[in-house]
């Protein structure tokens, strides 16, 4: 159980926390100033303060297990910590994490900075994942300039300074960008107070001093972004100077589900990809599998492959306002897009479709080329065209194109002369479309707000939520209401998802596909559901989804703020942003 | 007086644990050992209570330490150096004794003093059965002083006999490590307690022989303050019973817990300034303590920053025979404050601070 510290916002597996002390301290930060170390029991019996300290994290009487000596002295030696009621914090090893119902857990195991990346990882997801999601992590001795963004974005709150002075007492100068040695320094790359010294004058201590600063300002900046929800573009970028942190970042992302079950399924702020790991961002990755897994076509018309726009959504940008023209309802359009790979038309609303930016050159790196058309050939084998008509301009598009359908039987006519825009290539699109008809407006509206059920619920919940329904909107279905004239449904365009009103909810939760569900304790739930309310909750919810709330005093829906393992193993947040509720 | 926080012998606890630890790691030597040569062979000078002496330093490859065979001590390798299987033959000891005197021939020096090791008890009579150990006592009977290394368990009046009778100065070396139970069985693994050690001594006194004790700086799993102040309170506590303390600061010797540690980042041998300010603090006791740090400067051995490490290295070598404080006193550099702050910071949860 944990008293004395609370998340108050997560960007992914990033958290901004709050230690509960007289005056609160928040997190991330560097925790050297409240710290009380009650000592190390391999040399001595250690006591416990008493009166217990409240305004510091108390590390109890511990037996640290340094990296190296192996599962078995891990478990004999290890201490269970005393109850002890103030903040607490216990120091464990990653085999020895579990729930010790302290507020902190310090790893032992951390100044194996130059150890394998791999096992870094799986040290820390494996720490992570055993103790309460509503405790703090203290990696102690660890944090540079240059990692500390790492480390926050895997979910360590807590560090301290002591790597960044010590490095720079053996003459080590830090910065964001790395490690310099002071004796090669010609000038001081940096206009901090403690810098404006000449360089003959700056002794080891003054650098000491420039670390720390350097340390706290990149903290500063992070806890920034993190409100921003940005920490993953921020740390592409970091990571890119150090290669142990570069092979850290790829494995961690190979690792899918630990980050995939922190992000949110759907966020207004947007996102930049710039390089090939940005591929591999768990939102991308699941947009990826939620298409191959939930999406189906419904429109019963050739497809047309087209290229993505700047502009988002991608209808709303002038290139696909002229493709239109073309087109004119009569072909389904899907959208050839790095780093998300194809985007179908009913599918543009919806995060991260309309959310990315990414840097454009015109030329497409191998990478990119191979996995789109991994996915375009998976997509064609699971969506049945009379046709297709792809309408690529020559270069990576087209070879995208020309890879996935290599083994298709049907038809491809390809109708870029030279540019998607030329007027040329428009008449081929206009002419490849002669014999087909028009879908309707209430087709369109349909089968978006069906595919969009479908991506958000699982495959079916379209057909089975929307049946027989009234569709309220202008370009798209924004409301709608049941065959009684109940609303069930509203279409959040800025994050192209479905909030569900309680008729919407109680139907997707009686038929067969069921919902998210979350069971509470006896109380009506108002305005939110928090942690220690909640009894169980499915294990597939992800922060933003939209959840049934179910208690014996009352029904309601709302939108989870944690995850289901979170919400389960919390005992402090506020878990669900409640929408609509039943009393009994 | 500290004790041990598990009983010693629960499966999978403690002791238990460490000697299963200690086992797998030694399993994977290989390598094999002649029974005819010494493991080792040197010539040094040693200060003891009755000068300073030329020292022929012996050690004795024998079947090994019998604890070691059980898993052992965290930080011990010289098991590592024994003939496997066990035993050596009256016959081949005595060649190995034959290889130093002819060596010391050689170097055509004549130690005072002999010093004999065996990587385990020279008092346990399945090392050195009792024939061997009377032969080995007239052999060197010529001498004015003989340090004699075991385990307290083994060591009895009889057997300090066979060397007092032959009247040579006897000194029993034993590996004490620590006056703390606690660490002496949680850290180092090392079985015998505080109490054995001193009813050792006092079976020494009563058969005329001095203690030598040797501590060892910086177990595994010690912060280095942690090291530092467990060796200036064990110097004291020892003071009465030995006349000699040879403080040995660890380093990491093969196929031990201390060196797979040392090789996942976990251990760090001793600084360098540690010894000398523990030898400054305990200068003003009556005691002898003196330092002969194995593989000083090196990566494995008692280490400063790479720069400093010979100077100071030098000033504990001086102070060894000088006993003089102020020796210690003269190097300096700029890694003083690096070891300070880690003095200050290095704690038991983020350990070694610096590899």
């Amino acid at each position: 159980m944990t008293k004395y510290f609370e998340v108050t916002h997560r960007n992914g597996a990033a958290r901004l926390g709050k230690l509960r002390f007289p005056t609160p301290r928040m997190t991330p930060s560097f925790c050297d100033d409240f710290i009380h170390n009650s000592g190390s029991l391999w040399a001595n019996e250690q006591e416990i303060p008493s009166p217990p300290p409240l305004d510091n994290l108390l590390i109890l009487p511990h037996r640290g297990v340094p990296p190296g000596a192996g599962n078995l002295l891990e478990e004999a030696f290890f201490v269970k910590p005393p109850d002890v009621d103030c903040p607490t914090a216990a120091v464990i090893s990653p085999k020895m994490a579990s729930d010790l119902s302290t507020d902190a857990y310090i790893l032992s195991t951390a100044p194996y900075s130059t150890g394998s990346p791999q096992k870094f990882c799986n040290d820390i997801i494996k720490t992570r994942s055993s103790t309460p999601p509503d405790s703090a992590l203290y990696l102690p001795g660890f944090a540079t300039p240059q990692n500390l963004s790492f480390l926050i974005y895997m979910g360590i709150d807590l560090f301290d300074t002591t790597r960044a002075f010590l490095l720079g007492l053996q003459g080590k100068y830090l910065l964001p960008t790395g490690e310099y040695l002071l004796e090669n320094l010609e000038d001081l790359p940096c206009n901090c107070s403690t810098c404006s010294v000449s360089i003959d004058d700056f002794t080891n201590e003054l650098c000491a001093a420039h670390n720390v600063g350097i340390l706290q300002n990149e903290l500063s900046l992070i806890v920034h972004i993190i409100k921003s929800n940005n920490l993953r573009d921020h740390l592409e970028g970091r990571v890119r100077h150090n290669t142990w942190l570069t092979s850290a970042l790829r494995y961690l992302d190979s690792q899918n589900d630990y980050l995939e079950q922190r992000t949110p399924i759907a966020r207004k702020e947007g996102f930049i990809s710039t390089t090939d790991d940005s591929l591999n961002r768990p939102e991308i990755h699941r947009f990826q599998q939620r298409l191959i897994k939930r999406y189906e076509t419904r429109f019963k018309l050739p497809l047309i492959l087209v290229p993505c726009s700047a502009k988002k959504p991608y209808s709303k940008s002038k290139s696909h306002r002229f493709l239109h023209q073309s087109i004119r309802f009569r072909g389904h359009k899907v959208s050839i897009s790095s780093p998300l790979g194809i985007v179908p038309q009913e599918l543009e609303l919806t995060y991260p479709a309309q959310h990315y930016d990414t840097a454009l050159t015109g030329d497409w790196s191998p990478t990119e080329i191979q996995r789109i058309s991994n996915l375009l050939s998976q997509f064609l084998k699971l969506n049945n065209y009379s046709k297709i008509i792809a309408h690529v301009p020559p270069g990576g598009y087209m070879d995208i194109v020309k890879l996935a359908t290599t083994d298709y039987g049907n038809p491809i006519e390809y109708t870029v002369k030279d540019h998607a825009l030329s007027p040329d290539s428009l008449k081929n699109l206009d002419g490849a479309l002669s014999e087909e008809s028009p879908y309707s407006r209430h087709e369109r509206m349909l089968y978006q707000a069906q595919a969009i059920a479908d991506y958000q619920f699982g495959k079916g919940v379209g057909n089975l939520l929307f049946e027989n329904c009234t569709l309220k909107g202008k370009f798209f279905a924004r409301r709608i209401f049941d065959h009684n004239n109940d609303q069930i449904a509203t279409l959040l365009p800025e994050y192209g998802i479905f909030s569900l009103t309680l008729q919407g909810a109680n139907k997707l939760q009686n038929s067969k596909f069921g919902m998210p569900t979350v069971m509470i304790n006896d109380f009506v739930p108002r305005g939110s559901v928090l942690a220690p309310g909640i009894v169980s909750a499915s294990d597939t919810i992800r922060p933003g989804d939209e959840v049934f709330v179910q208690g014996p005093l009352a029904l309601a829906v709302g939108r989870a703020i944690m995850s289901g393992p979170e919400m389960e193993q919390s005992s402090r947040g506020v878990a669900i942003d409640i929408r609509h509720v039943q009393k009994f | 007086m500290d004790q041990p926080s598990y009983d010693v012998y629960e499966l999978e606890k403690g002791m238990d644990a460490h000697n299963l630890t200690m086992r797998e790691i030694r399993s994977h030597n290989q390598r094999t050992y002649d029974s005819k040569s010494p493991t080792r062979i040197w010539i040094d000078e040693d200060n003891t209570p009755s000068g300073i002496y030329k020292s022929l330093t012996i050690i004795l490859n024998t079947g090994g330490c019998r604890w070691a065979r059980a898993g052992g001590c965290t930080m011990c390798g010289y098991v590592a150096e024994s003939v496997a299987g066990g035993s050596v033959s009256h016959e081949d000891l005595l060649a190995q004794i034959q290889v130093a005197l002819d060596y010391e021939k050689q170097k055509n020096i004549h130690c005072g003093q002999i010093k004999i090791y065996t990587s385990g008890s020279f008092f346990d009579e399945r090392e050195i059965p009792p024939t061997t150990r009377e032969e080995i006592a007239k052999i060197f009977s010529n001498r004015d002083r003989i340090v004699i290394e075991s385990l307290p368990d083994f060591v009895t009046e009889q057997k300090i006999s066979d060397f007092t009778n032959m009247d040579l100065s006897v000194d029993i070396a034993i590996g004490l490590e620590t006056a703390s139970d606690r660490i002496r069985h949680d850290c180092i693994n090392k079985y015998f307690t505080f109490e054995d050690f001193i009813a050792a001594s006092t079976i020494a006194n009563q058969a005329g022989a001095g203690i030598k004790a040797y501590l060892l700086l910086k177990p595994p799993f010690l912060s280095e303050v942690e090291a530092i102040t467990d060796m200036i309170d064990s110097i004291d506590q020892v003071s009465p019973y030995a006349h000699t303390i040879s403080m040995n600061p660890s380093n990491v010797q093969r196929h031990t817990l201390v060196e797979q540690l040392y090789f996942s980042h976990g251990y760090r041998p001793p600084w360098l300034w540690s010894i000398s300010s523990i030898l400054r603090e305990t200068a003003k006791t009556n005691i002898i303590v003196v330092s002969d740090p194995v593989g000083a400067g090196s990566d494995r051995g008692p280490h400063n920053c790479g720069s400093c490490d010979d100077i100071v290295f030098r000033s504990i070598k001086d102070f060894n025979l000088r006993q003089d404080p102020s020796v210690l006193s003269e190097p300096s550099c700029d890694c003083q404050e690096t070891w300070k702050f880690i003095l200050e910071n290095e704690t038991g949860y983020n350990l070694p601070l610096l590899h």
